[in-house]
């Protein structure tokens, strides 16, 4: 993948790629910010959303109209290690589209109404969401395996501690950390050199600021003796739903790649993974039964989550516990290892298939230091993998001693 | 769906101009053939569509289609066995396959040169399909799991199947596109043996291949392989659709497990050709797309009603189907009141017509969702396949003209001539 780094005396990090099959322009920028610079849950996913909200020179509404009328979208996405925004525009309004970009991501007011409406907003959601039998599920089991950790919550927060908030904190949260110096911009499209210069002159150069060195700490996990059990009744489902997962790796991890593997064959490789073999293709117990996990800057979960019809919950448990355990003990076959490696490598352009997802991933690579070959080399890294790195990582990161088992349903 | 990892949301997307090179070949047993040439892309995509959907099921059977999809997976003559899935994903590609109320569709992506197998794993179950009891037993519990975990226990889209099921009293596009259960329970091995005989010919089925290919080779490679599959001897029977006159708005109201009451409003629309239909797209713009739109305007914004609202309208489908109005309401008792503000708005476009302003903003959209969606070779195949489903692909270049034709005037008459009582459809969900 051809693109070209700059690096601006303000700290910013600018990759490029000219494209011009299509007039369409992507422009996204990764802020290090997120729940782990938060004082209050909920910060960094609000100021994000704010951003579009009221500038110093733009209402609201003003801000709405632009966006259709220029049928731009401003994508605003908050992960449990970063911020990122992505602007798409057609080549025909570009200069318009940037203009805009750059004014809410250098200005924004967060006028006081405005902010009381999304919160409004934002509290409905998320007791929305508190009615869905896959989240409850995942924000049980999130809290009991991270605790007070940010790791340990939903990124949008929780309802119940909205009240909490001030618009104070959403300032004070993008005062801190919405500076240019630690950002990473990915332009792609058709957008000439000069055009680029132009933009870098325009709205970044001169941009100052300096952000503060993040105090984030690694996770404390809890040690147990035995599994967890959390059962939440809801007498209305036909299904439950299960979530089962314990600690899991993070991205610096030497052993990423061989997670990478095992997780393909245990759970994450669609229909012929090793668990959807046997619950869903062999036994017709299940639609949806996958496994995955979360490699942030520190160690992330891991979890399988499945739904079935009530009567099949305790079955089930016991079938993934076993293909778990089957993991640590025996070594996975030179086929299944073969087919893993050809998948992984083979589909791996399907994540920069779009120029939007390139400009995502440019970004995203730049930020975890995975380096500028990441995509050339990334073949390599998974052909290394062995039968006995699976099992070392397996008997490592896998457990079925002192696992979280989350079940939300009628029964257990 | 087969599979449950990918999501797809389809978004109308209207074409001005292409960018890619689009070939069309028809084989000597009917089997249409259209390759475009996307020379910018990593990864191509083959895709094979059968004109068969909910749309064409008898009564009682309901979800056949859908259920057919789902055993197209277990096997045909040449590769026995649950194995098409593994083939592709050891050969680097991912596979799926979706039914809707209108058409069935089969896919891979694989990066160019591994469209080989594409083309060996689709010729031969467009042909050879197995169907055994054991999988078709296994099948039935699988798709009984999807319809619970997809309506059963999801209290949005009962709402939503609920309407639809209301809106129509005799079309088939009452019934969902998974089944009821009643008759998936009933369905037997034989219902669909004959269903795969009766649609699954290649005179009924067309394939489109989308990525960094040479238009003359993959169709050489395909022709090998599909040519020699017979044709039906007649064509699939389409059953004649009709719905009649609606006296009267109809109502459907569920409570459920939920934090937000939902509002639901369908009214009964044409689809494309007729002209009507993208007056009422552009309508949909206007009303309900976007935060600058008119309804969330005034529930969002202005009257803190409701929490998020929007506006479909479904103009390829193969017979007229429903405009949505979809809302989040805060409270249960605003409910009235906000369907009341819905209505008034309506009558407002009654009265007057839009602002120009209004019209530009639609037409500014169609253009650029057009781009966009050329960003990815499956999107741009899918959105092809669509038009070729309502008879000719290069029916989108008469659809992007007639969209950029709509006038202001055009737009108040749809309004006049749809959004009427008679025609529609309220759904309430409420909180239990």
């Amino acid at each position: 993948m051809d693109f070209k780094t700059y690096n601006l005396e303000n700290g910013v990090k600018v990759k490029y790629t000219y494209r011009n099959s299509i007039p369409i322009v992507y422009i996204t920028v990764l802020i290090p910010a997120s729940p782990l610079d938060e004082s209050k849950p909920s910060q960094a996913y609000l100021t994000a959303q704010l951003l579009t909200h009221g500038t110093k020179s733009r209402s609201a509404k003003d801000i709405e109209d632009a966006i259709d009328f220029l049928a731009i979208s401003i994508e605003k996405k908050v992960t449990a290690d970063f911020t990122a925004l992505t602007l798409s525009t057609t080549k025909r309004h570009l200069k318009e589209a940037v203009a805009l970009f750059f004014d809410i991501l250098k200005n924004p007011t967060f006028p006081e109404e405005e902010f009381k409406k999304e919160l409004s907003i934002l509290d409905n959601s998320l007791r929305q969401m508190d009615k869905e039998p896959s989240y409850i599920a995942g924000k049980k089991f999130l809290k009991a395996l991270f605790g007070e950790h940010p790791y340990g919550r939903p990124i949008e927060g929780e309802a119940e501690l909205l009240k909490d908030l001030k618009r104070e904190d959403i300032v004070n949260f993008y005062e801190r950390f919405y500076k240019p110096d630690k950002m990473i911009f990915s332009i792609i499209g058709d957008l000439t050199e000069k055009e680029l210069e132009e933009l870098l002159e325009t709205h970044i150069k001169s941009w100052e600021g300096k952000s503060p060195d993040r105090a984030i700490f690694a996770p404390k996990f809890i040690k147990r003796e035995k599994p967890l059990e959390i059962f939440v009744k809801r007498d209305d489902l036909t299904q439950s739903t299960i979530v089962l997962g314990f600690e899991g790796i993070s991205r610096k991890d030497q052993d990423y790649y061989a997670f990478s593997v095992m997780n393909y064959l245990l759970g994450g490789g669609g229909l012929t993974s090793r668990l959807a073999r046997s619950i869903r293709e062999e036994q017709g117990l299940a639609y949806s039964i996958y496994s995955i996990f979360s490699p942030y800057l520190m160690p992330g979960d891991f979890h399988i989550e499945v739904k079935t019809k009530t009567e099949n919950t305790k079955k089930v448990i016991q079938m993934i516990v076993k293909e778990i355990e089957k993991m640590k003990k025996e070594e996975v076959t030179e086929e299944e290892l073969k087919e893993a490696k050809s998948f992984l490598i083979g589909s791996f352009p399907l994540r920069i298939d779009t120029m939007k997802k390139i400009s995502e991933f440019l970004c995203v690579v730049e930020f975890y230091g995975l380096g500028d070959d990441y995509a050339a080399k990334y073949p390599e890294y998974i052909e290394r993998v062995t039968k006995e790195d699976i099992k070392r990582v397996a008997e490592r990161f896998l457990n079925t001693d002192s696992y979280i088992v989350v079940v939300v349903g009628k029964n257990l | 769906m087969k599979k449950f990892a990918i999501v797809l949301f389809f978004v109308i997307l209207f074409p001005l101009m292409g960018f890619c090179e689009i070939k069309e070949e028809k084989l000597k047993n009917g089997l249409k053939l259209i390759v475009i040439e996307d020379k910018a892309s990593p990864m191509a995509t083959f895709q094979v569509w059968y004109k068969v959907g909910a749309i064409d099921e008898l009564e009682g059977k309901s979800g056949i289609s859908h259920l057919l999809e789902h055993l197209m997976f277990r096997g045909s003559k040449n590769y026995p066995g649950n194995v098409f899935s593994k083939i592709v994903q050891s050969h680097g590609g991912v596979d799926n396959a979706f039914t809707t109320k209108d058409y069935t569709v089969y896919y891979q992506k694989f990066a160019p040169q591994k469209l080989h197998v594409s083309i060996d794993l689709e010729s031969d179950r467009m042909v050879n399909l197995l169907l055994s009891q054991e999988d078709f037993e296994l099948e039935k519990k699988i798709v009984l799991e999807e319809r619970r975990q997809r309506y059963e226990d999801s209290p949005e889209s009962l709402i939503i199947e609920e309407v639809i099921g209301a809106a129509f009293k005799a079309h088939p596009y009452r019934k969902p596109v998974i089944g009821w259960t009643e008759d998936i329970e009933r369905i037997t091995l034989d219902d669909v043996a004959k269903h795969y005989q009766q649609y699954y010919c290649p005179n009924n089925a067309f394939i489109i291949v989308a990525g960094d290919v040479n238009s003359d080779e993959i169709i050489k490679s395909i022709r090998e392989k599909f040519e020699p599959i017979p044709s039906c001897q007649k064509n699939p029977e389409r059953r004649l659709l009709y719905e009649p006159k609606q006296y009267g708005e109809r109502r459907v109201i569920l409570k459920r497990q939920t934090h937000l009451p939902m509002l639901v409003m369908a009214y009964k629309v044409p689809a494309y050709p007729d002209k009507d239909s993208i007056s009422l797209e552009i309508l949909s713009t206007i009303l309900g797309e976007g935060k600058s739109s008119r309804l969330y305007r005034k529930l969002v914004r202005e009257k803190s009603l409701a929490v998020d609202i929007s506006t479909s309208n479904s103009p390829l489908s193969r017979d007229g189907f429903l405009f949505f109005i979809v809302a989040y309401i805060k409270e249960q008792d605003k409910i009235e009141e906000a369907e009341k503000i819905i209505k008034e708005e309506i009558e407002k476009l009654k009265n007057e017509k839009p602002e120009k302003k209004e019209i530009e903003k639609a037409k500014n959209q169609v253009e650029a969702s057009f781009l966009f969606s050329q960003d990815s070779a499956f999107g741009h195949a899918l959105f092809v396949g669509r038009f070729e489903i309502l008879g000719n692909w290069r029916m989108i270049n008469q659809y992007r003209e007639d969209s950029l034709k709509v006038t202001e005037d055009d737009v108040q008459r749809v309004v006049q001539k749809y959004f009427k009582n008679d025609n529609l459809t309220v759904g309430i969900l409420i909180p239990e």
